[in-house]
């Protein structure tokens, strides 16, 4: 049944409400494998757990958080054996590079999800079914492409076009406000 | 190096579906080249994005609450490390000091050695090998959710299965019932029998007042109480251990009787046994070994004296059965006069009470309002016994299975309640009662794959509000009876629900009431209908069986829920 443990403290649920999304995002962004995403963000977030006493109000909480996350993946890195976590040894190092220069990638990233739900529930029909296929159900571009009746390449061609769309519905939402 | 062959390796990507080359390949591009790189990390970012807003199993709630328990996990870890330390300091000091219960503080103490995020690794390693240990130990606590998906295992950390209850009183026995799987730890009960069937093959029938504490699937300590043990041979060396004897089965039957006193008696019924002093540690000198038709009386210091033996004076399963079904018919009798006030409950405006009809055994026949009948139709689903030997339910098993219904009317607040067992949640959505299709203000009503029961209404501009439960359903529960009911109540502006007639959650409307509720043509055990946008999660077909489906047209309270739970609890 409910069990929300007192000595976890609301602030502190609100902390994770708040930043969850764009930090598993972000995690995803380093080149950690799909599965391991939302693990590597629960690890940074029972790390800032155990720091919270030492984070300084006055700074960027998700900038702090992202910075846990970093730390976490580079620790992955030296890992000899258990990389498993990773898409790729070279490419992640690349990305952590990449996130300490610019550690946010996009304007939109931490986006709301109302913004991100019109700007999908917005795509054409067939559009939308790629979307929840792929997305929701997991499925895979050669399941799809024998679904719609097209070729897996063409369906993954359809969700790159899908993903650019989908990332300028959301810019310009924001620059609306 | 072309954008064309980039494309085509990053959806490679993100469909999952790249080779270790096709990745060096990748990397080798975006390396040399910062803008296909920047493009790279955008398509992450909005796959992951879409991928939490589309998949069931990365919702907001799923993931709060898996950080949720690994913090409890690691704050649990912690004390253990900060004990580990302490006593390492004692040891190198040659001091005893007790170990420091403050345990943020003692891991504090160690932090600066290795650098604070070392250390949080570290540390959460550590708690996932004492999870781990824990768990193969068979003591860690059920239930707990697991945070990796993928990663997920059963484990069945019971060591017996509550097979008869009878007229049990007690303040811990509301939830004990009849398939209830049982963990190491204490029973305790005031009045009434229970059989529990031990993993090990050994049966074992109890009567209250009783202290029980089982340790394993071949162990129990009987503080007080009167138990009767039958075990078969797989089962050999089942012991029972009481106050002033430990007592070890040599494949029989025997019955043991502690009084609160300390007092014990031994009955063997069958076989033999073997008596070791308590806690003597099953030493040699202390054995004495009892034969069939033996009956001893050891009193506070175990002191033995023969007695008389007495059969009659525990009750046998085949007894506790036959008693059983007495109480059953009894309480059968009581639910079908229930069932029939209901007919004449104006509030009701759809009842199932899933008897079956010989004569068109393809029907669902229930009650509408004004003693209206609302006739369901019956779709590869098979009848099968109920809560008790002689009610009917209906099995649904198949993706096809179903029962058409057509409930008319238009309503403010709604009741739903269900008497049901679930037998698995195979599909991400498993129907109750599914309006069909999905339209605005007609609402539905299923137990979603993660075990939490959910209330679904579209609203107005294609805003879904969901009102859901925290996971009711784990291995324990999956097999029994259950009562499940929700109420959507515009008066008091919440939605609640039940679960064996006790609160579960209440919940705010997550805004006000806007039109009335309807359910119309709508389906039991399934979705007819689905809406293309669900076309991913349009099988919904409940695995398990449904004996009985009350509709009200009327919020009901706190004690008439408990009511209906009460008087149909099997």
């Amino acid at each position: 049944m409910a069990s929300h443990d007192p000595a976890i403290p609301p602030e502190f649920t609100q902390l994770v409400a708040q930043q969850h999304q764009q930090l598993r995002s972000f995690v995803r962004t380093l080149g950690v494998a799909p599965d391991w995403v939302d693990d590597l963000a629960q690890e940074a977030l029972l790390v800032a757990w155990r720091e919270q006493d030492s984070f300084d109000q006055q700074r960027d909480l998700g900038k702090w958080l992202r910075g846990i996350a970093r730390n976490l993946v580079r620790n992955e890195l030296r890992k000899q054996k258990r990389q498993e976590r990773l898409l790729h040894q070279g490419l992640t190092e690349l990305l952590v590079r990449a996130a300490e220069v610019e550690p946010q990638p996009e304007s939109w990233a931490g986006c709301r999800v109302a913004v991100l739900r019109d700007c999908v529930e917005q795509l054409a029909p067939k559009s939308r079914e790629l979307v929840s296929g792929r997305y929701g159900d997991g499925w895979k571009a050669p399941d799809l492409a024998d679904h719609f009746n097209m070729t897996p390449t063409a369906v993954r061609q359809a969700l790159v076009r899908i993903r650019l769309r989908l990332k300028r519905c959301i810019e310009l939402r924001l620059a609306e406000g | 190096m072309s954008q064309d062959r980039f494309e085509e390796l990053l959806s490679l990507l993100l469909d999952d579906d790249v080779t270790a080359e096709q990745m060096d390949e990748l990397t080798q591009i975006v390396s040399a080249d910062e803008e296909l790189l920047t493009q790279l990390r955008q398509h992450l970012l909005m796959s992951d994005r879409l991928s939490q807003y589309e998949d069931d199993l990365r919702s907001d709630d799923r993931f709060t609450d898996a950080v949720q328990v690994r913090i409890r996990a690691a704050e649990d870890s912690s004390q253990f490390v900060a004990r580990v330390v302490a006593s390492a300091h004692q040891e190198a000091s040659g001091q005893s000091r007790p170990a420091s219960s403050g345990s943020r503080s003692a891991w504090r103490s160690v932090r600066g050695l290795t650098g604070w995020v070392a250390a949080g690794i570290a540390l959460i390693v550590l708690a996932a090998v004492v999870i781990q240990r824990h768990a193969q130990r068979g003591t860690d606590a059920p239930n707990v959710p697991v945070a990796d998906r993928g990663q997920e295992e059963a484990s069945d950390l019971g060591v017996a299965v509550l097979t008869r209850v009878s007229g049990l009183q007690g303040e811990h026995t509301a939830d004990w019932a009849t398939g209830k799987t049982i963990p190491p730890g204490t029973l305790e009960w005031d009045a009434g029998l229970l059989q529990l069937e031990f993993y090990c093959g050994a049966t074992v029938v109890a009567e209250g007042p009783a202290s029980l504490e089982i340790l394993d699937d071949s162990r129990v300590v009987c503080r007080s109480g009167r138990l009767r043990a039958h075990v078969p041979p797989p089962a050999r060396g089942f012991s029972v251990l009481a106050p002033t004897v430990e007592l070890v089965d040599l494949g029989t039957e025997f019955g043991i009787h502690v009084e609160a006193s300390g007092a014990t008696e031994v009955h063997v019924f069958d076989g033999a046994l073997e008596l070791y002093d308590a806690k003597s540690n099953r030493n040699v000198t202390t054995r004495r070994e009892l034969n069939a038709g033996d009956a001893v009386t050891l009193d506070r210091n175990g002191e033995a004296k023969n007695i008389e033996i007495r059969d009659f004076d525990f009750v046998s399963p085949t007894r506790l059965s036959t008693m059983t079904s007495v109480r059953r018919q009894e309480q059968l009798r009581q639910w079908r006069a229930f069932r029939d006030s209901l007919q004449d409950d104006p509030r009701v405006i759809a009842y199932f009470p899933f008897d079956r009809n010989d004569s068109e055994d393809r029907l669902l026949v229930g009650h509408g309002t004004d003693g209206t009948t609302i006739r369901g139709a019956i779709v590869g689903c098979e009848w099968s016994e109920g809560r008790w030997p002689g009610k009917a339910s209906l099995q649904f098993k198949r993706p096809g299975d179903r029962v058409r219904v057509t409930v008319p009317g238009e309503f403010e607040s709604l009741m739903y309640s269900i008497w049901l067992r679930v037998d698995g949640l195979d599909r991400k959505y498993n129907s109750l009662l599914l309006t069909d299709g999905f339209d605005e203000n007609r609402p539905h009503w299923q137990i979603r794959q993660d075990g939490t029961l959910v209330l679904g209404i579209w609203r107005h501009e294609a805003v879904l509000h969901a009102y859901q439960t925290d996971s009711i359903f784990n291995l324990f529960r999956l097999g029994q009876w259950v009562h499940l009911a929700t109420v959507y109540d515009a008066d008091q502006a919440c939605v609640t629900h039940y679960v064996n007639g006790e609160l579960a959650t209440r919940e705010p409307l997550k805004e006000p009431s806007s039109g009335l509720l309807k359910i119309g043509k709508a389906t039991i055990g399934n979705w007819s209908a689905p809406t293309p946008r669900h076309r991913g999660s349009r099988v919904r077909n409940l695995n398990g069986c449904i004996d009985e489906l009350i509709v009200f047209g009327q919020a009901l309270d706190d004690q008439e829920v408990r009511h209906i739970y009460e008087v149909g609890r099997p």
